[in-house]
Parts: C-alpha cells; sequence; structure tokens
C-alpha cells in the first residue's frame, strides 16, 4: 500500500466505524507505516488533552443567583395557582433574566397568543383542517393546570421540554413545489407569529390560524434532529401536506426572512435529516 | 430558596423530587437543583468557554426545567433530562453568538477572542490555565454537533451511549461525530500534545551541497 490515510479515517478506525474491507486495508496499511501510526497516537492524544482540562468551579454567586431566580418562579407559580385562568398571568410576568432565544420566542408568543382565541370568539365558526385539536390548544394553554392538551401531546420523551415553543398550526395547506414560497407566507401571514397587525376588519382578510400547542408524535425530535444539524429552532411549524402527502412544513428564523423547509414524517426515524427534508425554499419576512 | 434541608427529602430519588415539584412541593425543586447544579456548569462553561455566559445558560436551564416538570413522563432520568435542557440552553447561545458579525474564525484571531473574553469577568481563583482556553478556542473551530459530542464523551467522560441518549442521535452518530471531531482537532492541539514543543522542520537543506 502506498498513499497514506487521511486522519478522518484514522479516527472513524479508532473507533471502529470503517466498513470490514476499508478497516482490513487501512488497518493493514497502519500496521507497517510509521506515519499513519504516529497519527493514531496522536488522535488519542488528542483525547487525553480534552480529558485533563481543568474543571472550573462553580463561581460563587450562581448558587444564590440560581436560588433567587427559582424563588420568584416559585412565587410565580403560586399565585397563578390561586386562579382559574392561568395563562395570562404567566404569560406577562417578566422572565427574571435575559434568557437565551427562549425569551423573545416566548414572548412573541405571548403576545400573540390569545388573538386567535378572541378571533374565534367572534366568528364562532372556524373553518379549519384540524378543528377539534385546535380548539384544544386554544383552550388549555402551557401551563401544567390545564387539561387535554397535555394528555395528548407528546410527552414520553424528556426532549418534550423544548427550551422554546414555536408556533404550532394545522392550515390545512396542501403544498406544492411551485406554489411552496408563496402558501409559506400565506400561512406565515396568517398565523399569531403575525397577527398582532392583523386588521380584524380587514375585508376578505384570511382567517386567522389558531396557535396549537399539541405537536404529534415525533416533531419534537425531528426538531431536535434539524437543531443538531445547525438548523435552528423552527418559529412556526403547519401540520400540512406536501402534494398530498402528510408532511411538516417548518419555519426556521433567518436573516430578513424564514427558511421553509418541508420534513417528511419518517423524519424522527432518519439518521440525517437532510434526507428527510422534501422541499425547502426562503420567504421574506413580515 | 431551601435553607431548612430536609433529612427525608435529601434521600428521595430524582423522580420523586420532581414529581413532588409537580404536585406544589416548594422544596423538592431546590433539593434538585442542589443535586445537579456542578454538572450542569461543567457542560455549560465548556460548551460556552465564558463563566458569564455558562452562568445564564445554566440558571436558564434550571427555570426551563422548573416551568417544564410537568412534562417529564419519567421514561429517562432526571439528569439525561437536565443535561438535555442545559444542552439546549447553551446552544441557543453558541447560535446567537454566531448570528453576530464578524467572528473570526483564524487561530490568531481565536486567540486574542478567548484571553478577551476572560478579562473583566470575576478573576478565577484557580485561573483557568493557558491550555483550558487554547482548548475552548481550537473547539471553536469545530461544528457545533462535534463540540458537543466532544464535551460530552472526552471532556466529561460521559459514556457514549449517554452522550447519545442527552443528545437524541444514536451512539454510532455520536462515535462518528467525536472521530470527526478529534480528526478535526488535532492540528489545533498539537502545541499541547507536546510541550517540548514542534520538532524544527527547517533543517538546513544546503548542508550537502557541495559548490
Amino acid at each position: 500500500m502506498t498513499s497514506h490515510v487521511d486522519t478522518e479515517t484514522l479516527a472513524l478506525l479508532a473507533e471502529g466505524l470503517l466498513e470490514e474491507a476499508e478497516d482490513d486495508s487501512v488497518q493493514s496499511h497502519v500496521a507497517e507505516c510509521d506515519r499513519c501510526s504516529a497519527q493514531v497516537a496522536e488522535l488519542a492524544d488528542v483525547s487525553r488533552v480534552l480529558a485533563g482540562v481543568p474543571a472550573p468551579p462553580l463561581p460563587d454567586g450562581l448558587i444564590a443567583r440560581i436560588d433567587e431566580a427559582l424563588r420568584i418562579e416559585s412565587a410565580k407559580r403560586a399565585t397563578e395557582q390561586g386562579t382559574d385562568h392561568p395563562a395570562p398571568t404567566g404569560e406577562k410576568t417578566p422572565t427574571i433574566t435575559p434568557s437565551g432565544s427562549v425569551v423573545p420566542l416566548r414572548r412573541r408568543n405571548g403576545l400573540t397568543r390569545w388573538m386567535p382565541y378572541l378571533a374565534a370568539a367572534a366568528a364562532a365558526v372556524f373553518v379549519l383542517g384540524a378543528g377539534a385539536a385546535v380548539f384544544n390548544g386554544v383552550t388549555s394553554d402551557q401551563d401544567g393546570t390545564s387539561g387535554a392538551a397535555q394528555d395528548n401531546a407528546p410527552m414520553g420523551e424528556p426532549e418534550a421540554a423544548l427550551s422554546y415553543y414555536p408556533v404550532v398550526v394545522a392550515s390545512g395547506t396542501d403544498y406544492t413545489t411551485t406554489d411552496l414560497a408563496e402558501q409559506g407566507t400565506s400561512v406565515l401571514e396568517r398565523s399569531s407569529l403575525h397577527s398582532d397587525d392583523h386588521g380584524e376588519d380587514e375585508a376578505g382578510a384570511p382567517a386567522p390560524l389558531a396557535a396549537n400547542d399539541d405537536m404529534p408524535e415525533g416533531v419534537s425530535s425531528c426538531v431536535h434532529k434539524l437543531d443538531n444539524a445547525g438548523a435552528g429552532d423552527p418559529a412556526l411549524i403547519d401540520m400540512a401536506t406536501f402534494e398530498g402527502r402528510t408532511a411538516w412544513v417548518m419555519l426556521f428564523p433567518v436573516e430578513d426572512g424564514y427558511e421553509l423547509r418541508v420534513m417528511k414524517p419518517e423524519c424522527p426515524t432518519e439518521t440525517d435529516p437532510a434526507t428527510a427534508t422534501i422541499a425547502t425554499t426562503v420567504i421574506p419576512g413580515i | 430558596m431551601n435553607t431548612v434541608t430536609d433529612a427525608v427529602q435529601e434521600q428521595l430519588p430524582d423522580k420523586e423530587l420532581l414529581s413532588r415539584h409537580n404536585q406544589g412541593d416548594q422544596y423538592a425543586f431546590g433539593e434538585i437543583v442542589k443535586r445537579h447544579r456542578e454538572r450542569m456548569w461543567a457542560v455549560a462553561i465548556r460548551v460556552l468557554g465564558d463563566p458569564e455566559e455558562a452562568s445564564d445558560a445554566v440558571q436558564d436551564a434550571f427555570l426551563s426545567a422548573f416551568r417544564a416538570a410537568h412534562r417529564f413522563r419519567g421514561e429517562a432520568m432526571v439528569s439525561t433530562w437536565l443535561h438535555r435542557i442545559v444542552v439546549n440552553a447553551c446552544h441557543d447561545r453558541l447560535r446567537r453568538k454566531m448570528v453576530r458579525p464578524a467572528v473570526p474564525t483564524d487561530d490568531a484571531n481565536l486567540d486574542i477572542l478567548s484571553n478577551e473574553r476572560l478579562k473583566g469577568t470575576v478573576p478565577d481563583p484557580t485561573n483557568r490555565s493557558d491550555s483550558a482556553i487554547d482548548v475552548h478556542a481550537a473547539l471553536e473551530n469545530l461544528p457545533t454537533e462535534q463540540r458537543l459530542a466532544l464535551i460530552l464523551v472526552d471532556m466529561l467522560g460521559y459514556r457514549v451511549d449517554e452522550a447519545a441518549e442527552i443528545l437524541d442521535v444514536a451512539s454510532g452518530t455520536v462515535k462518528s461525530r467525536c472521530a470527526r471531531g478529534r480528526a478535526r482537532l488535532l492540528p489545533y492541539l498539537s502545541h499541547l500534545r507536546n510541550p517540548e514543543g514542534p520538532a524544527d522542520v527547517t533543517s538546513p537543506r544546503g548542508g550537502d551541497r557541495r559548490s
């Protein structure tokens, strides 16, 4: 064997991740090549260097800070439990610290969350594909004290504790390759992400879409996969169809708009989220 | 928040504490925090490098967990669940950092960056060693998913299957992320592997030449 093996292949070899044939040939090369066997040793050293980095101690103020934040949260919770209608208080209470992208999304959600509810109450009729599910989502908020939606939600996995709350809708749209961007924009416009400047008396305006806090089984693990692959967290998820087949359409905030991804429902079982992506496009922000 | 320590409470398993929290016990969550804050901190400081950011992330994570506790159904360990939450909180912060313009990616700038970042923060009594700073700067060259896998497995010593559960991917995926991460990290860490310094490669070539 003449050519040397690249570092990545050597690292994969060390983890036993090469296919059998490749594994054999690389191993026999390493056995007789000083340079490559030295690299294998260096790779083991990388792990050793990483393991040897000293652990910085917990900063002095942190324990008190966490306790204080939780004390406030706890007091807030006690107040909420005293009321029959828990949701609005929970949303309005200021968050203790600027906390991650968690806050902007929650806040945005909070501001707009009741819009669809009000609209629904006024209109009394809701022409939507998933009426019952949507109504559940509207009447029971994310607060733990109210019932139905919670029980249906995919709580089996701890990942259900996403650190942010995407708006989930069922717009009934059948997305198509040709109209993808327009359809995405239309759903975005009707969602609560946008409803704050949506004139209620606007003639002929499409019905606003209700936020639905129920995420069907698998969606959150799909979101995690995408997140791990660097896609970020979706701001909006539409439980819809794409050219007649069930699909999850997710909108990820990017600069000046959203990246729209159409995901197959097989997403949770695919190793690579890229293969579960049916189509993508970019739509302008509003 | 929990000054009166309850001897009974201290012996309860995490899951029992969490369900007491969900039933309104106002001290139960404090005990969970006490048990897990060191680990949460260890993860956050390694992912984020900056003590302030890491502190914020840990606080965010515990708040998220406090609020989302009713959604914990008990299939996983509480510790795994908390790890996921803190990893998510760190991930959010990393992403926001990446969105900011002009993130330098070459080595020289990274060194300056990590040094500057430590300036103006509370001096660490043990002094984060130069190697810790170098390692963190080197890790910044990796894609986030490789970095997270290496931090959990190589730096913090989690088993591959534990890391896989925390990251919600297959064990094989964790292994390959670690392997690729190590390969990518190798050139950045060579000076740490050989403390005596790299061998002098500029040997006098002209020596053999006769004129």
